[in-house]
């Protein structure tokens, strides 16, 4: 068998300052001395501006004191007063005495404080480094060797707002935000079933950052969640700033033109698909949830497909499919049949074409990548300018320039009608990220087009079959036409249907038939029949 | 692992495409107006004797016939049995390789090299046998797909079906039957070289038990669309044309003008067509590689890629004569090579496996 490649495993040196550091700061334990402790954390963050040290005498014989270590930055002081602070004035003497005697004082102290926060015990330098670095508030005691922290505080996050890369006109609108705690909490209000399994997992040498893996236990495939979480825990790398990044350490094919997980930042889709047995990882500082393992046809689907009645998401699937086909297909066919099958055309339609292509300096197929290029930057141009100035630059780019291209006689004007009918098409697919991923492909079917006409677009094309054939999302194969034993699921892939024919069980767990449950039947109330 | 659905697809889409083109001119070169009945004796031929293959496959799941002759005929009687076959899928995925360059040569594209389409298709059919047949079933379903609507599509353009058509088929048998067996040779030689790729196939597919249905189906259901586009060619062009022309499908699409839409229909038949070959040539270099390796205990992409620069150069030779391509399909030729197929690889490793059944072996 052939052995696994390693996910996003990084090589160090080993042996480096930088090293040798983390690995002491891995090893050392705590300290009973408050002083030493709190030396050694200075030390550890360099004296950091943001650190913020609050000692606090406790009452009672023999003196002692306790203190609140925490990063300003990342926590909000007023919330410290008053879930830390204030519960530990609140504690009678009586409480710290019976706590200072106790066999293990943190441990009494823990279960002693008024506080509804979850309270843990670190009993490392590194997971006190860590706790202080997730924005936790820690308490250390003079005499103890360990410390307590408070999951009491996080980072200000922005309010919630429409998901601006998956607009729909209905249906709800309300996007993932950077915060993993509220979007965990936008899903859990969608599914308030205790089978939601939400797992965390912390990635990320530097950044450390907190990746929630949420999934419906006994829908999501036991073996694919085994699978994701082992290639989580196996990631060994500095820094994960959005699910993007952990896409591309997971993926079973990085070189692939094709994106074989689904971005999404909203709720609606989060929830309905873990709800069809897939995965869905949030990460902390991303408004985007990856969901997983993914299919072909998820190309063609929008959360508006939920909403809609099923004739109008049916035919906005079959328009959106078209769509899709056009912007791969529409340019090589047209220099396929401009350049060897020109009888496939009309004769009217030909001779306009014939006249166009007089005094074009470049071949059609020249000309045809030119203008794909240009298309392509001017739409990349018009993502990346601030809002102001987009739709300008694109509006700008497409008539203006287009127009001057005809007129100066640079490119056929039939070309820059397909070109334009293509790139307009890429924009009815809602998965943003994969339709221009997929438009990739369309140049070597237009290399192909423009050298072997329809047979080395054909050709092109089983090939890019095999491809897509062969991709595998989490072991899952990508594109499967018909599952076995789903007769009739290609049709639904491409068609929605009426809720009460929706299939009974779900793509990724064919044995759980529960999806829908009683669907009411209809009457008239008149009558009652 | 492929599915019984997909080994289904596998086999139906690879004998439409090969004898899309050559069957109408094989049989009626032969058999006249009663080609059609030679497409039902074909197709029946082409079931029993591949219903024998894919029962053997059944009957040893998880292995390939270069495994399981091993076991039954011992390491050279396996190896002659196995080589037989993989070597005539092998010439055969070289021989369509070539056909496809041609026959967009000689139709539409005639300045075209034919190293550059061939070199092309071959690659094409390297890079899915190396992925591997669980590729090439899902393949299959997307292509059996888009075949399936090009084809009813051409038919329903081409072809309006009328009583008094079909009456133009008489007189039925009016030359006995010797023409329409003998024209039923070359037909029943592809259906067969088709549904015996379940004896390589056969070890990567799932619930081995379907496997007899699902090859015979399949070869019956690509059985009717043949007989379909049979008489459809017989009734429009006539048998004399039939016969004339090399590829009389293609003969009868171009005839086909739909005034301001479509003025050559043939082109999108052709486009179907090229589809369908490059996964039979696909299926062709995937069988004889898997053959190959499981016989010698080499992996089949060791096997894929050294076939693939084999024919490399076969496939891009100066090739100007298109009747030669008509003679490896006549009825001496393929007649032949079906029995030397029955006789050397079928009919020992059945004859094996019974006596080791008679012996109470497994």
């Amino acid at each position: 068998m052939k052995p696994r490649r390693s996910f996003g495993r990084i090589p160090r040196p080993i042996g480096t300052p930088a090293e040798a550091d983390d690995n002491r700061q891995d090893q050392s334990e705590l300290s009973v001395d408050l002083d030493e402790n709190l030396r050694t954390i200075e030390s550890i963050l360099g004296n950091a501006s943001d650190l913020a040290v609050r000692r606090l005498a406790l009452p009672g014989e023999p003196q002692s004191s306790l203190a609140v270590v925490y990063l300003t930055s990342l926590v909000n002081t007023e919330n410290v007063s008053l879930t830390v602070i204030e519960p530990l004035l609140s504690l009678s003497d009586v409480a710290y005495r019976s706590a200072a005697m106790a066999a293990d004082p943190l441990e009494s102290l823990r279960l002693t404080l008024p506080t509804v926060r979850p309270i843990s015990t670190a009993g490392s330098m590194k997971e006190l480094i860590d706790s202080l670095l997730e924005g936790k508030v820690v308490m250390l005691i003079d005499g103890a060797s360990g410390a307590l922290y408070f999951d009491a505080l996080r980072p200000p996050t922005r309010l919630f707002q429409l998901p601006t890369s998956e607009t729909t006109v209905i249906g709800p609108q309300i996007g993932l935000t950077e915060s993993v705690d509220d979007n965990l909490a936008l899903i859990r209000s969608r599914l308030k079933h205790p089978r939601l399994r939400v797992e965390q997992v912390i990635i990320g040498r530097k950044s450390r950052t907190d990746v929630r893996i949420i999934y419906f236990e006994g829908i999501a495939p036991r073996e694919v969640v085994d699978e994701l979480r082992r290639r989580l825990h196996e990631i060994d790398i500095d820094m994960i700033l959005d699910p993007g990044v952990i896409r591309d350490l997971i993926t079973d094919r990085p070189y692939s033109p094709f994106v074989m997980e689904r971005m999404t930042e909203r709720p609606d889709t989060v929830a309905a698909e873990v709800n069809l047995g897939r995965i869905a990882l949030l990460v902390e500082g991303s408004p985007f949830a990856m969901l997983l393992p993914s299919q072909f046809f998820t190309l063609i689907e929008s959360a508006e497909d939920y909403y809609l009645n099923s004739l109008s998401a049916s035919l906005l699937k079959l328009l959106r499919a078209f769509a899709y086909i056009l912007s791969v297909l529409a340019t090589p066919i047209y220099v396929a049949v401009v350049n060897y099958h020109f009888e496939l055309v009309p004769l009217p339609l030909l001779l306009n074409i014939a006249a166009t292509q007089e005094g074009v300096p470049f071949p059609l197929p020249v000309a045809a990548f030119l203008t794909e290029m240009v298309l392509d930057v001017v739409r990349e141009a018009g993502i990346r300018l601030p809002r102001q100035f987009g739709p300008v630059v694109s509006i700008f780019g497409a008539i203006i320039l287009g127009q001057s291209a005809i007129q100066a006689g640079f490119v056929p004007p039939g070309l820059i009608i397909v070109a334009m009918m293509g790139t307009i098409c890429s924009f009815a697919v809602p998965r943003a990220e994969k339709a221009l991923a997929y438009r990739l492909v369309r140049f070597p079917l237009l290399l192909l087009g423009s050298i072997l006409g329809f047979p080395g677009i054909t050709i092109g094309s089983v090939a890019l079959v095999y491809h897509v054939a062969s991709l595998k999302s989490l072991g899952i194969p990508y594109a499967v036409l018909y599952p076995p034993g789903h007769t009739a699921r290609l049709a639904k892939k491409l068609v929605r249907t009426a809720e009460h024919n929706q299939p009974a069980t779900r793509p990724l767990a064919p044995t759980d038939k529960v999806r829908r449950g009683k669907v009411p039947e209809p009457r008239d109330p008149k009558n009652g029949d | 692992m492929i599915n019984p659905r997909q080994l289904f697809f596998i086999i139906a889409l690879t004998r439409i495409s090969a004898l899309l083109v050559l069957l109408p001119v094989v049989t009626a070169g032969n058999a006249l107006q009663d080609a059609w009945i030679s497409v039902i004796v074909a197709t029946v031929v082409a079931i029993l004797f591949v219903w024998l293959g894919a029962y053997l496959a059944m009957k040893h799941p998880g292995k390939s016939l270069g495994q399981f002759s091993r076991d039954l005929l011992g390491k050279t009687g396996g190896a002659i049995t196995t080589g037989l076959l993989a070597i005539s899928f092998y010439v055969l995925c070289l021989i369509r390789t070539r056909l496809v360059s041609l026959v967009i040569i000689s139709h539409f594209m005639p300045k075209t090299p034919g190293w550059a389409l061939a070199i092309p298709v071959l690659l094409t059919a390297f890079y899915g046998a190396m992925m591997g047949p669980d590729t090439v079933g899902r393949a299959s379903e997307f292509l059996f797909t888009v075949m399936a609507l090009i084809i009813v599509v051409s038919m329903v353009m081409s072809y309006v079906w009328s009583a008094e058509r079909v009456a133009g088929l008489k007189p039925v048998l009016s030359r006995g039957l010797r023409p329409v067996f003998g024209a039923a040779v070359p037909a029943a030689f592809l259906g067969l070289m088709s549904g015996l790729r379940v004896l390589a196939l056969g070890r990567f597919t799932v619930e081995e038990h379907k496997m007899p249905k699902a090859t015979a189906l399949a070869l019956l259901v690509s059985g009717l669309v043949l007989l379909v586009v049979t008489i459809d060619v017989l009734t429009t062009l006539g048998p004399a044309q039939a016969q004339a022309y090399v590829m009389p499908v293609l003969a009868l699409a171009s005839s086909v003008f739909i005034e301001g839409i479509l003025e050559r229909l043939d082109l999108v038949l052709m486009t179907a067509w090229v589809l369908g070959i490059t996964f039979d040539v696909t299926v062709l270099l995937a069988s004889s590689s898997i053959l190959i390796g499981d016989s010698l205990g080499i992996g089949h992409r060791k096997v894929a890629a050294a076939l693939f620069l084999l024919g490399v150069v076969p496939v891009s030779h100066r090739f100007t004569d298109i009747f030669v391509m008509r003679q490896l399909h006549s009825i001496p030729v393929t007649g032949i090579w079906s029995a030397a197929i029955c006789v050397g690889t079928l009919a020992p490793v059945f004859i094996a496996y019974l006596i080791k059944k008679r012996r109470g072996g497994s």
